[in-house]
């Protein structure tokens, strides 16, 4: 029996880059930044592949993003991986969006997929809400279980039984009717790359753009309807004070094995 | 009549026992209603644990909601989204607490985005002020804090990041307790059973020195490195998440939310950024030493030692000093 699924997959700033504030605090510089594939996304994109590979059935990537974010990369690097189909709603206004606009848009389209199952993040590395998916999925008056790091599908039965991450190692398997949407924990699988020359045949692959407007939505208009708005971002305030040792890689070292023999943890 | 309304604490408990966040969340809800009056309620959802709503009337809010119904024994999503939505509707406090662990990030979405009400999630502060809620949270992995303004609504959901907030005290005075049975639909999500941890072949937890390894170590082969130094210290190799997602250590050597909470005399964080899940595992560590070549990285916000630079080039150094004497 065949599963589709969609997968959500949302471009953020890739990790080990300079994070900077805008002068004024209103927001991150966010065109000075490199894109990529949301970690935990990732996770669930292997998974969406692999419930394609086993049952067969179709994936579809949905990405709501600005132009600065280079979703078009990112959605080219999910067909290299296997997708199906690819769907870009392209809005410049998302990145003032709250976790209840991002949801709406998104459900707006996703709404007229034919699918079995949604996968997506736990997280997005840059907003860290955790609440995407499960807004979704009440939108689409679908069941869901969060933090999954085992799916198994029993189609005939329509149902899934998945693992839950908890916490301190403690896991809990539930069963879930389908269709349902899940959020993925990283550790699932080991998700592929995408080699060179997929990458490129990839390139010919058509991504379907959509706007505000095809979903009969005005893009500055949208903005009124948030519940949450951004007064301001600064680094975090910090308590305590760290002995930050200087010096080449000998002497530094030297200073930590003196300070740790001082402080008697370390013998000798 | 704003005297009036309440700060409703949806308790997280397991296993017949309080979850510590749930005293945090009390906590914050009286200091939040010492300023305005608010009454201060404790929701708690079960089935045959009156001992525990018992004992936890004991901790100076004025209400106790026991909702008892043999679905809600274990933790089902659509259960718990049901008992909520009624009580919500009931009582239409001003604010919802919920913790954001595993079970509070599951439902308060749910809770939330059916009752049409704004949720804040994973808050490290929040604020009652006049143009409505003023709540505090961290993005791009604890490097960034965000200051978000919620607007003016009948009522909010907040949830709230564990072990922020110190845990409210016992009290002389007892809460009223009210027993209901709420109305629950048919659950879609059903508790098949617990999983309980993988046995560990060394127990970090009671380590007393650990060598922990992030994702800046780039490579399995790397680990090596690690491995020499934590044998020269004559400690124990842990890891962050990353490093047991990708199979290069096993699950019994992660530190963190999800994995195990160390206390070592000595934490020696090297190519690890210092995520909230993470540090959730270690920052009791009585002596931390960060190695990170980015001098933002949150973990040294809570080391005693910094050391900004490539790990490559310090972790060698220090093996070799350990080995000359
Ligand atoms: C529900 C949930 C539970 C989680 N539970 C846990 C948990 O229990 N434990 C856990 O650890 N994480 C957990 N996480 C994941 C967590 O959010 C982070 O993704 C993770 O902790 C990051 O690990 P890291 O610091 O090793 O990697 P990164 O954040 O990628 O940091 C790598 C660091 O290495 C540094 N670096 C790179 N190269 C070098 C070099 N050559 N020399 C020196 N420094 C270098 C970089 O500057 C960077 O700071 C959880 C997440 C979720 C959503
Ligand atoms: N703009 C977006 N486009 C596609 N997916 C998204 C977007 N925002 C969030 N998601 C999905 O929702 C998950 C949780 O995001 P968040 O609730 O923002 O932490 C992510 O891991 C993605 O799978």
């Amino acid at each position: 029996m065949p599963v589709n699924v969609v997968v959500l997959v949302k471009p953020v700033p890739l990790r080990e880059q300079d994070i900077t504030i805008r002068e004024d605090g209103s927001g991150i510089n966010l065109e000075e930044l490199k894109y990529g594939i949301n970690e935990w996304d990732n996770y669930a994109l292997e998974e969406g592949l692999l419930i394609k590979e086993k049952f067969g059935g179709k994936v579809f990537a949905v990405t709501l993003s600005s132009k600065q974010r280079d979703p078009e990369f990112l959605l080219r690097e999910c067909y290299a991986k296997g997708v199906d189909s690819a769907i870009l709603i392209h809005c410049e206004e998302s990145e003032e969006f709250d976790p209840y606009l991002t949801a709406k848009v998104i459900y707006e389209v996703v709404k007229d997929l034919e699918y079995d199952l949604i996968l997506c993040g736990v997280q997005a590395f840059d907003d860290n809400y955790t609440l995407t998916g499960a807004f979704l999925a009440e939108l689409l008056n679908l069941p869901h279980a969060s933090i999954i790091t085992k799916l198994e599908l029993l189609p005939d039965k329509k149902i899934a039984v998945v693992r839950r991450e908890l916490e301190a190692g403690v896991e809990e398997e539930v069963e879930v009717d389908l269709p349902a949407l899940f959020t993925v924990q990283t550790g699932i699988n080991q998700p592929r790359y995408a080699s060179l020359l997929k990458l490129r045949s990839a390139l010919k692959k058509e991504i379907r753009v959509l706007g505000l407007n095809d979903l009969g939505m005005e893009e500055k208009a949208v903005l009124d309807e948030r519940k949450m708005v951004v007064r301001r971002m600064y680094r975090p305030i910090v308590k305590k004070e760290t002995n930050f040792l200087e010096g080449s890689a000998e002497e530094v070292s030297r200073k930590l094995i003196e300070i740790l023999r001082e402080k008697g943890v370390l013998s000798g | 009549m704003v005297r009036e309304r309440e700060i409703l604490v949806v308790a997280e408990h397991r296993g017949k026992e309080l979850r510590e966040v749930t005293l945090e969340m009390l906590r914050k809800a009286k200091q939040l209603s010492g300023q305005a009056g608010y009454r201060v309620s404790l929701a708690i959802l079960g089935y045959g644990i009156s001992d525990l709503v018992e004992e936890a009337s004991w901790f100076g809010m004025d209400k106790v909601y026991y909702l008892k119904h043999r679905e809600l024994e274990h933790y089902c999503l659509d259960c718990y989204k049901d008992a909520l939505k009624g009580l919500i509707e009931e009582e239409n406090p001003l604010l919802v607490l919920i913790g954001h662990t595993a079970t509070g990030m599951d439902f308060a979405p749910s809770v939330a985005m059916s009752l049409n009400l704004p949720l804040a999630t994973d808050c490290i502060d929040l604020e009652l002020i006049d143009s409505g809620l003023k709540v505090t949270r961290q993005v791009y992995g604890g490097k960034v804090n965000v200051e978000l303004q919620v607007k003016p609504h009948k009522s909010y959901i907040v949830t709230l990041r564990p072990t922020v907030f110190r845990p409210a005290e016992k009290t002389e005075r007892k809460a009223q307790i009210v027993e209901i049975t709420p109305r629950l639909g048919r659950p879609r999500t059903r508790f098949v059973r617990y999983v309980k941890p993988e046995i560990a072949d060394i127990d970090i937890s009671q380590a007393e020195l650990i060598v922990s390894v992030g994702r800046g170590i780039g490579e399995r082969e790397n680990i090596k490195l690690v491995e020499e130094l934590a044998e020269a210290i004559g400690g124990v190799l842990a890891a962050s998440r990353p490093i047991v997602d990708s199979g290069w250590l096993p699950k019994t050597r992660q530190v963190g939310q999800s994995g195990k909470t160390v206390k070592p005399k000595l934490y020696l964080a090297i190519g690890i950024s210092g995520s909230t899940q993470h540090v959730m595992g270690m920052k009791n560590s009585e002596f931390i030493v960060a190695i990170n070549k980015d001098r933002n990285a949150p973990i040294f916000d809570i080391a005693d030692v910094g050391i900004v630079s490539d790990l490559f080039e310090v972790v060698p150094a220090l093996i070799e000093l350990l080995k000359e004497k």
